[in-house]
């Protein structure tokens, strides 16, 4: 463990580079794929049906009440009708 | 709690750093709250702490993010790329530039009063916050049993309870005092507490609270931005002792995931021996 530290403490360290670009390139391949492929389940307040909307969209619509609205509709991020009953956040 | 020297550092001139530092704050708050202006883009994460159930709020909140997704159960990939990155690109930079509460923590600091360091135990509530408030809590209980139970971070976080949930409450939704639930009280509470600590002890906030933070500063250790001690021009005078804010022993903990890239301990080394760049 200390080896490991003392490896880490210095940035010239081969260890230290191969760490930042992995993280890098995962990071990357992270913003990349969530871009792409992130799909988030949410529900129709009104009749309850269940559809998808992608990860910018739900960082963008969601707020912390678990609404969502999209496109004129009202849908519930969180769950479906049991909770939509009780959101006392008011932002 | 031990009493921090601030004085002859705070009355020297700033420096480049220190300078840079207040005035890139003071923009990017500006660029951090220009929905008013019409510009929003709350589908990226903001790279500091902002509030996206604030009205003003350029970003989407970073922490929100991630407790929503913990408390919906699903993995914002997105979301944790883009902290990610940034915090590998910065480390915790942003939270020395990019971080209008830290500017408010800031300014309140400057005022009269005897100052205080935190003792070091609390450097590790953040990462306790981080965790259980933001990850294990808001996933095991879901949202509406985790906000009931008040162990959901948005629902007690200071910066939402500043930006956004007080100006909403006062301007929009505020009948009487007697409509005030517990949970109310308990945010103001911990809100007020947070701006009478901040007068008092140097980044409490960041130093205790801030989940955000400590993600940056988990990813420090490997971000493209580094502080760093030189040995070979370090004399180990000891004229670090009791000048950083967060407290931390310099010639051994500068860069370190605890430290908050203030640039205080650049400004105060006469031989240069703390040094700063971006590079591999």
């Amino acid at each position: 463990m200390d080896n490991f530290k003392s490896q880490l403490s210095f940035s010239h360290q081969p260890v230290l580079k191969s760490w930042k670009a992995f993280l890098t390139f995962a990071s990357l391949a992270f913003i990349l794929a969530g871009f792409i492929f992130e799909k988030n389940r949410v529900y129709s307040v009104g009749d309850g049906s269940v559809t998808t909307i992608n990860g910018t969209d739900y960082i963008e619509l969601a707020t912390i009440d678990g609404l969502v609205l999209k496109a004129g509709k009202l849908y519930d991020a969180y769950s479906g009708e049991a909770s939509k009953e009780e959101k006392d956040c008011k932002t | 709690m031990k009493e921090l020297n601030v004085g002859p550092a705070r009355d020297a001139a700033p420096p480049f750093f220190n300078r840079l530092r207040f005035y890139f704050s003071l923009i990017s708050t500006f660029f951090l709250n220009l929905a008013t202006l019409g510009v929003k883009a709350r589908y990226l994460c903001s790279p500091g702490f902002t509030c996206h159930g604030c009205s003003l709020s350029t970003f989407a909140c970073p922490v929100g993010v991630l407790s929503f997704s913990s408390a919906l159960r699903s993995l914002p990939v997105f979301a944790l790329g883009t902290i990610s990155f940034i915090g590998i690109i910065s480390g915790r930079l942003v939270c020395a530039f990019v971080f209008p509460f830290g500017l408010l923590q800031e300014l309140l600091y400057r005022l009269p009063g005897r100052k205080k360091l935190l003792p070091r135990i609390f450097n590790y509530f953040k990462y306790a916050a981080l965790l259980v408030l933001v990850f294990i809590l808001p996933f095991i209980l879901g949202y509406e049993t985790a906000v009931r139970l008040n162990v959901y971070f948005c629902k007690i976080c200071p910066v939402g309870n500043l930006t956004a949930f007080l100006p909403a409450y006062f301007f929009s939704f505020v009948n009487s005092l007697d409509s005030w639930s517990s949970s109310l009280y308990l945010r103001f509470s911990i809100l007020i507490l947070f701006l009478i600590l901040m007068v008092f002890i140097s980044c409490v906030f960041c130093r205790s609270v801030c989940p955000l933070g400590a993600i940056y500063g988990l990813l420090s250790r490997f971000s493209f931005y580094r502080i760093f001690v030189d040995p070979a021009s370090c004399i180990s005078c000891g004229l670090f002792s009791n000048v950083c804010p967060v407290g931390l022993h310099v010639e051994k903990e500068a860069g370190s995931a605890e430290c908050i890239a203030c640039g205080e301990c650049l400004r105060i080394c006469p031989h240069q021996a703390i040094q700063n760049k971006w590079g591999r």
